[in-house]
């Protein structure tokens, strides 16, 4: 994905809330805003590789 | 209107040339009238053969002699050996030429004249948008290459790579001798190409809603060690306006909503019912262990008490009166903690001087020493202990914990006496606003234990909502202290007995205090205005050094501070500030940090007078 298309807090929000069901239990929001970055990283970074 | 164009070449050439056209318009009968229709002389020869009934060789020849007649109309391309012939609907097929010199795009984002280029914030708006939507803030290529955000790209004029070629002179300088300069000036030319087309082309730059851009090519560690804070209030924000509301948080808590579990009316009344039946604030892990008979081991444990914690707060019912890592949970109906004696209005007003930055209460004890030690030392004053108040100062701001929801706006803790055995509720004001903080509740320890001057010890404990209150304790001591009867609403020196280590300088005693008697106890609201109360205290505790007619007044900055404490809390820099500030008071040229008071001229009637004859002869005493 084109980073310019990101926008924070919105995009990909849907693979963090799959995520954090998945862990079971409520997460620090420090703990969750990394993850969230990782995976706009992901998205960004394999557009990139590609 | 015919849209058939006129055929050249003899009359059977034309014709076949006509016949031709028709054929390929109609296969392209749906095409845009300037797209290509194409068809090969094979198929055509193919077609005309099976209709004439005559030789393929000759109709080739025959079909290929009339086009060659009409080469403006019939453009031929070779393809495998084979003649492809093609037209469009309107006769000719000539190439779309589409004029991309006037886009709007260039111009919005790169005009030919831009303005310059001074901050990044010239660009980036920070202003709010009308409605709450989360939009990201878009900047041009252009933009971000003159704010220096991102690296220019190859293939751009000379002068833009000005700053890459001068670097690149400078460091070839130290490496090559002087004498080469010609192959320096070469190296010159290839290097910021070379290194330019190496750079990745996909962006990685994000921009935040509030402007700030973060690359996210870097490691997530290095991200949060220089962004931390603000990527976590903007996604804090950004979720927290997400329309979907699907993440939902508590406290530093964040789960998805979807998977919040839900608590009916009949569950609610339960709490309700549990928290006035108690009487005092609960805590959440209480509250699902005696109603909801939760057990702690269980898997979804930890996800039932965020929905819990994540529901009541919803209510209107239930307030939060916890801190971090002790979630209690207060309602409606509740016993007021700290009495009634004082409106939350007022002390709230009476302690903004804290918040108008008269705090001194970090000149004793530094924010590390309370933090790291855990406790703090602190002199009660009259009106502390009259009303088993506290203002929240910044000293007390180290040692308690700070308020774990934004809109929370007070929190109970409970301080226990290990020396008595006993503990107290007591309710955190936190400040807001303009409005200072204060802590209430101490009334009945303070009264049953200590007395003004008393130097109390305030400390953590392991739980972060429970402190402890100790104090030096001495022999018995008598002495006449002021106290206050309220059903006569006045002063009075009586004799108290007790058991405490006292600052003496602080005791509010009849011997080094006498006049404090005529101070009037004003009612709460007069207390707000710290001007006020420090004039009717300088005319009752300063000496009397004028006339009748003229008044005049004199004190000392400690002996104004002991009495205006019995008043209202105030700080020894507030003080100042309102005798620096006051029109009437006047600091004695010799002796600095002593004051004189003169009142403005009033008109008196006769009683008054008489009133101000019992403050002289007070003085005797």
């Amino acid at each position: 994905m084109d980073a310019k298309s990101v926008i924070f807090g919105e995009t990909a929000l849907d693979k963090l809330v799959q995520l954090l069901r998945a862990g079971g239990q409520p997460r620090d929001i420090v703990w969750v805003t990394e993850r969230y970055l990782e995976i706009l990283r992901e998205l960004v970074t394999s557009e990139e590789q590609r | 209107m015919s849209d058939q164009p006129s055929f050249s070449g003899n009359s059977s050439q034309r014709e076949l040339a006509e016949q031709v056209f028709r054929i390929m318009q109609t296969q392209g009968a749906f095409f845009a009238l300037d797209a290509p229709i194409r068809q090969t002389l094979a198929n055509l020869t193919d077609f005309f053969a099976s209709q004439r009934k005559a030789d393929p060789a000759v109709i080739r020849q025959e079909i290929a002699a009339a086009l060659n007649e009409n080469k403006d109309i019939f453009a031929q391309e070779e393809h495998d050996g084979d003649v492809v012939y093609v037209i469009s609907r309107q006769g000719a097929y000539r190439p779309r030429q589409e004029d991309t010199s006037h886009m709007f795009k260039h111009r919005l984002y790169e005009p030919e004249n831009p303005l310059p280029v001074d901050d990044i914030s010239v660009v980036v708006t920070t202003t709010r948008p009308a409605l709450t939507t989360v939009e990201p803030v878009f900047i041009s290529d252009y933009w971000q290459q003159q704010a220096g955000l991102t690296p220019v790209p190859s293939g751009l004029p000379e002068e833009e790579h000005e700053p890459a070629g001068v670097e690149a002179v400078s460091t070839v300088d130290v490496v090559e001798a002087p004498e080469e300069v010609e192959q320096v000036e070469e190296t010159v030319d290839a290097e910021p190409v070379a290194s330019t087309s190496s750079l990745p082309t996909t962006n990685t730059l994000i921009a935040l809603p509030n402007g700030i851009q973060i690359d996210l090519s870097r490691s997530v560690e290095d991200l949060m060690g220089q962004y931390g804070a603000t990527l976590v209030s903007q996604f804090r924000t950004a979720f927290e306006n997400d329309p979907l509301r699907r993440l939902v948080s508590f406290g530093n808590d964040v789960y998805p909503e979807a998977a919040v579990a839900n608590f009916g009316k009949n569950d609610l009344r339960r709490i309700r019912d549990y928290l006035t039946e108690t009487g005092e604030p609960l805590l959440d892990t209480q509250i699902i262990a005696d109603i909801f008979y939760h057990n702690p081991r269980q898997a979804d444990y930890e996800a039932f008490r965020f929905a819990l914690n994540y529901r009541l707060n919803r209510e209107k019912d239930f307030e939060f009166v916890g801190v971090a890592n002790a979630r209690l949970w207060s309602t409606k109906g509740m016993p007021a903690i700290g009495g009634k004696r004082i409106k939350a209005s007022d002390m709230g007003q009476i302690a903004s001087y804290l918040e108008e930055d008269f705090d001194d209460s970090l000149n004793e004890q530094s924010t590390e020493a309370i933090r790291s030690s855990g406790s703090l030392n602190h002199i009660l004053s009259f009106f502390e202990w009259e009303y088993g108040v506290l203002p929240f100062t910044k000293a007390l701001r180290a040692l308690l914990p700070g308020p774990l929801l934004s809109d929370q706006r007070t929190a109970v803790l409970r301080f226990e006496s290990p020396q008595h055995y006993t503990t107290s509720l007591v309710e955190l004001r936190y400040p807001t606003g303009n409005r200072g903080g204060w802590l209430q509740g101490f009334e009945e320890f303070f009264h049953e234990r200590l007395v003004p001057g008393a130097l109390i010890t305030l400390s953590r404990t392991e739980e972060p909502h429970i402190f402890t209150i100790t104090y030096e304790e001495q022999a018995e001591t008598s002495d006449r202290l002021l106290v206050l009867d309220e059903k006569k609403n006045k002063f009075a020196f009586a004799n108290v007995t007790y058991y405490c280590v006292v600052d003496e300088d602080m005791l509010i005693n009849q011997q080094q205090y006498g006049r404090l008697r005529n101070l009037k106890s004003l009612p709460m609201n007069e207390r707000r205005k710290g001007e006020q109360v420090l004039e009717h205290v300088f005319a009752t505790v300063g000496e009397p050094v004028g006339t009748r007619s003229e008044p005049r007044y004199y004190s000392t900055n400690e002996e104004l501070l002991v009495a205006l404490n019995v008043l209202r809390p105030a700080s020894p820099s507030y003080l100042a500030h309102l005798l620096k500030t006051g029109e009437f008071y006047e600091e004695d040229a010799s002796k600095p940090g002593n004051w004189y008071y003169t009142p403005p001229p009033r008109v008196t009637d006769e009683d008054e007078e008489e009133d101000d004859v019992d403050f002289y002869d007070d003085d005797d005493e």
